[in-house]
């Protein structure tokens, strides 16, 4: 039928806009220009990255204090670790703030039939304002002669260092993706009948049990969910390391932003930008494996 | 009893948290000094001089621009092509829906940067045309997603009885098929609009330095101290939906009693 | 929900189309100045100092208003470097860079002669000292840098400290004037700059090596030094929201251009605090640097580019931006309507012997690769 013709625009759409930039990044990331501005192939970008002459102390979860080991590794595999430690942190504390949050809220919106998800509204009305400006506000909460210290001081406590380091990054993230946590776990937890529970009480199930058997594990298509929409924007953020971490903090989100937009280093950027591709697809791929067809537990499901 | 206190607590908490800076930033944009810790007194007059600052009311010209012209020009492909896919066969779909899933699975950084190398190469200068390209780009995924779920829950045979019956396709798309999906294409203009106003990593790599949006400009003044003005701003917005979200709340609430007190008296 | 954002959407259509209304600046030519933050006046106060009461005004508007046939599109970084990544993509009318980036980019063409003849301000009160400093191993080079750029402000750098909170430092001996940076008991209450000579600068001055030095074993120990300063002392790094710090003392001691100390003196006046809590050392050895006004081989409005420097020169816009900025000026007319104790000040300006005693960054191809990959190992940590 002559419908189909009218999905061939888009399909040119795609190839210049999705799939384009993507190989562009790949052909960047091989290639470099010589002095006399030739474009050539190059594996520096990948040397670049993986660069043992440049190395740096590993210290994963503070592994190596703990343990007592040595161990080098290239500068940028340091990074990447950071970031990945901090982006899991944030994600666990996520789940773990957040489940009970959309269950709660769950039951809220249960119990008055769907209507009035007035307390979700709430919750999603601060991501109404500006993220940045959000996450500028817990600076001026929090620093070392910010509000909460000056509150505390009046009580006789502190100051207490909270920002510019990993606890206030963390908190940083936490804040920012809290929703993103929340919002699929909730609309997976109102879609669950009701019936079923009731059957599960029925049967002799205290609430516990029921918890466990029944609504947790139909809830984990939203952990999924949430868990993936935490963990990438965690994993990949330059902004809140460099808000709240006292510019001392390169994690693989800066350490990109700084190749393209202070060392204008295209091909280690690229390099640097697959690097990181790879590793939160195959990240992704590990936690999805799991995962059935899902259309639910999106954030507007 | 217990139970539920510690429920209420904990919401409370929750709360607390999301709104503690959102409540900093609404009071200090009432605080005659510049600082972000010390309050010097009640005043208007970041207010004032909001309006007077072009700078500011430009970034939000352009935010607001981009938004509107972003999520209405996605949502429009968007819905013209779930048309078209819904009519192409399946394996060439699924290619399709595979791809167009790929920024969805891409972190915001790579995407920026991708985009920012394709303008690069092309030879685009970075501006105003890159950077809503660039929203266009991000939001169609999104919209596409939004609505070609409602075709799977379409009727196919409604579209070729509105056929049979004599309408030409175009009046059996208009009359037939858009009001069974409207509400995708609604969900696909909430969200598009959404992103595009909230976004901020994609627009600091596509923008170039003539324009910038509400975003950017807050980003080159967050480091040392963000303008008491912008905080009025963002307190205005900020009030502007909530105004909006409890009006509109309030009266499904009270429709919604209406029916439940019809619903009593017919029993 | 859905409702609530239909509507926005059309308040949205609604705000964008009302602000369409009252765009400026038609039929004019776009200025584009690219300048450090808060380097430059921007707003009309009342400023006291040192007993002294100056107006300023905002500058920009005032040459709006001189030259209404340009609009200014004014920008800023905080570092040297970052403003360079720009250049490859934007076209700027006018440029800030300090001394070893300017070399760097008459080096690599990229800026253009000045017509000395359209800047008669300049010919008229430019301190000539400032063209004869040594901007390049290369003397030749050195001496075409004042044919591509006019002096803005200058600077030394050195150390701030709180004096209430640590004991007054009485050395110029470059070791014993850091050493308080990189003590353990300074946890958190230290600043250091984020720019990346700065950084390595400070920590090679400590040892007494040159700031320009490429010898592999010198720059190792900077970087091993600087690295666990990051994990001992952990120093707040930033610019300019490091200044704000000082004044409230949540910081007690960090590395700042000589004009930051002016600048937070100033602060602690306008809180009724005595602005000498704040002290300032410079050690020997330690870096002299000059930001200069420069126009790019690119400018798409080269005349207004000639005239806003033109404009920065005139006596009374000089002083306004000397008192401002806080930076020491190479205007001999303003420097005459400063405090008098800031003009004897050899920290602010310089003489002869002490001059001599600074070293300037310098720029090449060995410097710039191996302290770019340096400053990576020290961010990585």
């Amino acid at each position: 039928m002559r419908m189909r013709r009218l999905a061939y625009p888009y399909v040119l759409w795609m190839a210049v806009f999705t799939v384009a930039p993507l190989m562009l990044v790949a052909f960047y990331a091989l290639t470099a220009y010589d002095a006399d501005g030739r474009l050539f192939f190059t594996l520096q970008g990948f040397r670049n990255v993986f660069a043992t002459d440049n190395t740096v102390a590993f210290n994963l979860f503070g592994l190596a204090d703990l343990l007592g080991f040595n161990l080098q590794v290239p500068i940028y595999i340091n990074v990447l670790a950071k970031s990945l430690e901090i982006a899991l942190i944030s994600t666990v504390v996520c789940l773990l703030i957040g489940y009970p949050a959309a269950y709660i809220l769950a039951k809220r919106s249960r119990a008055r039939r769907g209507q009035s998800n007035f307390w979700l509204f709430l919750f999603i009305m601060p991501m109404w304002m500006n993220a940045l400006l959000r996450t500028y506000a817990w600076l001026a909460l929090l620093e070392p002669m910010g509000i909460v210290n000056t509150f505390l001081g009046y009580l006789g406590i502190g100051p207490f260092q909270f920002i510019y380091n990993d606890f206030g990054i963390g908190l940083g993230m936490v804040y920012n993706y809290l929703p993103f946590m929340v919002l699929p776990i909730h609309s997976v937890l109102v879609k669950i009948s009701p019936s079923l529970i009731e059957a599960a009480e029925d049967l002799g199930a205290d609430s516990t049990r029921t918890f466990l058997r029944v609504t947790f594990p139909l809830s984990l298509p939203g952990i999924l969910s949430g868990i993936n929409m935490v963990f990438m924007p965690a994993m990949t953020t330059f902004l809140i390391p460099d808000l709240l971490g006292g510019g001392r903090y390169l994690l693989i989100g800066n350490a990109i932003e700084r190749q393209f937009m202070v060392s204008r280093d295209m091909t280690t950027g690229s390099a640097l930008s697959i690097l990181l591709m790879i590793f939160v697809l195959a990240s992704m791929r590990i936690l999805t494996k799991y995962e059935q067809e899902s259309s639910e537990g999106g954030l507007l499901a | 009893m217990i139970a539920r206190l510690g429920k209420n607590i904990y919401m409370i908490l929750i709360f607390l948290f999301l709104y503690a800076p959102v409540a900093v930033l609404i009071v200090f944009s009432f605080n005659k000094t510049r600082s972000r810790a010390v309050w010097g007194g009640f005043t208007l007059e970041w207010y004032r001089k909001l309006f007077q600052n072009v700078d500011i009311l430009r970034a939000l010209q352009v935010t607001l621009i981009v938004a509107v012209v972003s999520a209405l020009v996605s949502t429009v492909i968007a819905t013209i092509t779930c048309i078209g896919l819904n009519s192409l066969n399946r394996r060439l779909r699924s290619l399709i829906m595979n791809v167009t899933y790929i920024p969805n699975i891409t972190p915001d950084l790579v995407t920026g940067v991708s985009l920012m190398l394709l303008f690069y190469f092309i030879g685009l200068k970075t501006g105003f045309a890159t950077l809503l390209l660039a929203h266009i780009a991000f939001n169609i995924p999104y919209a596409i997603l939004s609505i070609s779920p409602k075709f799977r829950q379409l009727d196919r045979n409604l579209f070729e009885a509105a056929l049979d019956l004599g309408c030409k396709p175009r009046q059996a798309i208009i009359r037939v098929i858009l009001p069974e999906i409207m509400p995708g294409i609604v969900t696909a203009l909430i969200l598009t609009f959404t992103l595009s106003i909230d976004d901020f990593v994609i627009s600091y790599f596509t923008a170039g330095n003539q324009v910038s949006t509400l975003a950017i400009t807050i980003y080159s003044m967050a480091r040392k101290s963000v303008n008491p003005q912008i905080n009025a701003l963002s307190t205005l917005m900020f009030l502007t939906v909530l105004v909006l979200l409890l009006l509109v709340n309030i009266r499904t609430t009270r429709d919604l009693r209406d029916k439940q007190n019809q619903g009593d008296l017919r029993k | 929900m859905k409702k609530v954002v239909l509507i926005l959407l059309l308040l949205a259509v609604v705000v964008a189309a009302t602000l369409s209304g009252c765009r400026s600046g038609d039929g004019k030519t776009i200025l584009t100045v690219y300048n450090w933050g808060e380097y430059i006046s921007r707003e009309s106060d009342t400023i006291a100092w040192r007993g002294r009461e100056y107006e300023i005004k905002d500058v920009i508007a005032e040459f709006e208003a001189a030259y209404p046939q340009y609009k200014v599109n004014y920008q800023t970084y905080d570092d040297n470097e970052k403003m360079y990544a720009k250049l490859d993509t934007e076209s700027y009318d006018i440029l800030v860079p300090s001394d070893y980036m300017v070399v760097r980019l008459i080096k690599e063409g990229r800026l253009q002669e000045l017509d000395q003849s359209r800047l008669p301000n300049v010919k008229k009160y430019l301190d000539r000292r400032l063209d004869n400093l040594t901007y390049d191993s290369d003397q030749a080079l050195s001496d075409k840098v004042s044919n591509y750029a006019v002096p803005y402000m200058y600077c030394t750098v050195g150390l701030l400290y709180n004096q209430e909170e640590i004991t007054p430092i009485n050395a110029n001996d470059p070791t014993e004037v850091w050493d308080i940076l990189f003590d353990p008991a300074m946890d958190s209450r230290i600043g250091m700059y984020s720019s990346m000579r700065e950084s390595i600068g400070v920590a090679l001055n400590y040892f007494g090596y040159s700031l320009n030095t490429l010898d592999s074993g010198e720059l190792d120990q900077a970087k091993n030094l600087l690295i666990d300063q990051r994990k001992n002392v952990r120093p707040l790094v930033g610019i300019d929201e490091l200044k704000d710090k000082y004044v409230s003392g949540e910081l007690l001691a960090g590395v700042v251009w000589s004009g930051d100390h002016v600048v937070c003196q100033i602060r602690l006046e306008e809180a009724q605090e005595d602005p000498d809590k704040l002290q300032y050392v410079l050690p020997k050895g330690s870096n002299l640097s000059v930001d200069m006004l420069c126009v790019p081989q690119n400018a798409a409005n080269p005349d207004g580019a000639h005239d806003f420097i033109n404009f920065l020169y005139e006596p009374e816009i000089a002083l306004i931006n000397a008192v401002y900025v806080g930076y020491s000026t190479p205007h001999t007319e303003a420097l005459k309507g400063l405090p008098a104790e800031i003009i004897s000040n050899l920290s602010y300006y310089p003489d002869e012997e002490t001059m001599q005693s600074l070293e300037i960054y310098y720029s090449s191809e060995a410097i710039d690769s191996t302290y770019d990959r340096i400053w990576q190992a020290i961010l990585a940590n």
